[in-house]
């Protein structure tokens, strides 16, 4: 099914689409990590951007930018209970909004969100907002994988602290 | 507990260190005066600024600066960032490309170079003496192997004397890529709520990096297939060492500095180095170190990207040093949360309040030059640091 599709699938897809997303953020929230990484592709990317839209991950450095190795590695150390920096682990609150299919991407679906995560950790409570952007992909045996997800903070040119847990 | 109020009363003969250091509101302020007053201090790398009128704005000690090269004259200069007048800042970005930076308060502008160009409504001002009114420069600019450094003082050692044995590394640094190393990717921004000497220490600390850094090493782990060698160079490699430079400077070393490596990561340099005060080099970055408060610091890490090589070449640089370091970096952070904050945490525990920095001090050995040499995980940098701190810090006298 694509973006192009009529009226009434276009509202089931985006239903469709928008408990995706929900799930991802339920898996994240609850740290079920290891569950949440079987939700990306073999050759997804994983990008939370540093600077605004002119940022070029070829020259300028990024917060993250991940291949699925990388993230696979992300969530094994964070699992592994030596990452001090995740010790105790943060407590995470997802808010999704704004859920809209974009267009298509070389066959993927383009979904656009905006979504703001709390962060509590070690006395802190933090706020992180963000225009979140998934190439969804279609599974075998129906849902959807993430071939790419990226995150653009509001505040990723801002000093930062510990963005160590998952978003 | 009373609070120590001479400097030279912070060390013990067996390099016990006292915690004030980290903690006190007096000593930072002295700080300021003594430690970031009279050396001279890493400001900019000369690729930031390489066309007449580009600038960037960082921090001198806790000072805002500018620093510029002249639209007219090609010339580097560092000013203070605050108009004479009522004390705007007069430059928000952090790096462009201006003739001019005019205040937007009431509209005073200055060339780039520092010269007050107008006043408005100049009218007001019969007797003003606007040659003096300049944005206020650094009196002195040096640039070594196209690192950039400035001094608040009119007189004292050249930049090359106060590099002195650090220079050889910066030139090897110089030459990372086919034709030079360049700053043009950004930095990561990392903010840590203790002091700043936390984080110069931590540059060269081989001693922690098999506890601190164990969740990477089994993210290496899993990648290689096996335990990596890194902790049994470090324990047991005599090519591996630290070495006091002297000037407060310290450097480790994985092996001969011009042929090494230290088997890590692409980009890596053969050694980390620590330029007193605040600059510090490790694997392919810039570290610049900038002090807030006693117990607040931010540091500015910057990819060093190699001229001359391929975007994609560099594009692996980048991605490598994001996998350890930013905010969300599998190595750094655990650094910000243990080596800093944690031991901010444990440094208000003040009954007892001496730290023990004399691990190695006993096998300390004179190498050439005047150095200090010892093992790998020895503090041998950390005290080529504090021995250049408190030089610094006693020649003033109590606080």
């Amino acid at each position: 099914m694509s973006a192009a599709a009529p009226a009434p699938e276009r509202e089931r897809l985006l239903a469709d689409v928008a408990a995706f997303l929900y799930r991802e953020a339920e898996l994240l929230d609850s740290r079920r990590l290891d569950e949440w990484l079987t939700l990306y592709a073999d050759d997804a990317s994983y990008w939370i951007p540093q600077g605004d839209e002119s940022t070029d991950p070829r020259v300028d450095v990024q917060l993250v930018l991940d291949d699925r190795r990388r993230l696979r590695e992300r969530v094994l150390r964070i699992s592994g209970g030596h990452a001090y920096s995740q010790d105790p682990a943060s407590r995470t609150v997802h808010l999704i909004g704004n859920v809209r299919i974009a267009g298509d991407v070389d066959g993927a679906l383009d979904v656009a969100s905006v979504q703001l995560i709390t962060e509590v950790r070690k006395g802190r409570q933090l706020q992180y907002a963000g225009h979140v952007r998934h190439l969804l992909v279609p599974r075998d045996g129906g849902g959807f994988l993430i071939r790419a997800k990226e995150i653009r903070l509001a505040n990723n040119d801002l000093p930062l602290g510990n963005l160590t847990f998952l978003m | 507990m009373t609070a120590i109020t001479d400097p030279a009363d912070l060390f013990t003969e067996d390099w016990r260190v006292h915690g004030s250091i980290y903690t006190s509101d007096a000593i930072f302020a002295a700080e300021q005066q003594r430690v970031f007053h009279g050396p001279w201090l890493y400001v900019a790398h000369e690729s930031e600024l390489r066309s007449p009128g580009d600038y960037k704005t960082t921090h001198a000690g806790t000072q805002p600066v500018i620093v510029s090269r002249g639209a007219d004259d090609g010339e580097l200069r560092v000013m203070l960032n605050r108009c004479r007048h009522r004390g705007a800042a007069v430059c928000q970005s952090e790096r462009g490309s201006a003739n001019f930076f005019r205040c937007p308060y009431h509209g005073w502008t200055y060339r780039n170079s520092g010269e007050l160009r107008g006043i408005t409504y100049d009218d007001a001002y019969p007797e003003l003496e606007r040659q003096r009114l300049g944005l206020t420069r650094l009196p002195r600019v040096g640039v070594a192997h196209g690192f950039v450094f400035a001094s608040f003082a009119e007189e004292g050692p050249s930049l090359e004397e106060f590099l002195g044995n650090a220079l050889p590394y910066l030139e090897i640094i110089s030459r990372q890529g086919p034709d030079g190393i360049r700053l043009s990717a950004g930095s990561h921004r990392i903010e840590y709520d203790a002091n700043w000497k936390l984080q110069v220490e931590n540059t060269i600390d081989n001693y922690h990096f098999g506890f601190v850094h164990r969740s990477f090493l089994e993210v290496l782990a899993d990648r290689i297939g096996e335990a990596p060698p890194i902790m049994q160079q470090i324990l047991f490699n005599e090519t591996y060492r630290t070495v006091d430079l002297g000037n407060g400077h310290s450097v480790h070393e994985f092996g001969d500095p011009r042929t090494g490596n230290n088997g890590g990561q692409l980009g890596d340099l053969p050694f980390n180095l620590i330029v007193f005060p605040n600059l510090c080099f490790v694997g392919a970055q810039l570290r610049h170190v900038l002090p807030k408060s006693a117990t607040k610091t931010e540091v500015r890490l910057y990819p060093m990207l190699h001229e001359g090589a391929s975007d994609e070449h560099n594009a692996a640089i980048l991605r490598t040093h994001e996998g350890f370091y930013g905010a969300a970096g599998m190595g750094g952070p655990d650094d910000v949360e243990v080596a800093f904050e944690r031991v901010a945490d444990g440094m208000r525990a003040t009954e007892d309040d001496w730290l023990v920095m004399s691990r190695g001090a006993h096998r300390e050995r004179p190498g050439e030059n005047g150095t200090l040499v010892g093992h790998s995980a020895d503090e041998v940098p950390q005290r080529a640091f504090y021995r250049g701190w408190r030089n610094a810090m006693t020649l003033g006298g109590a606080l």
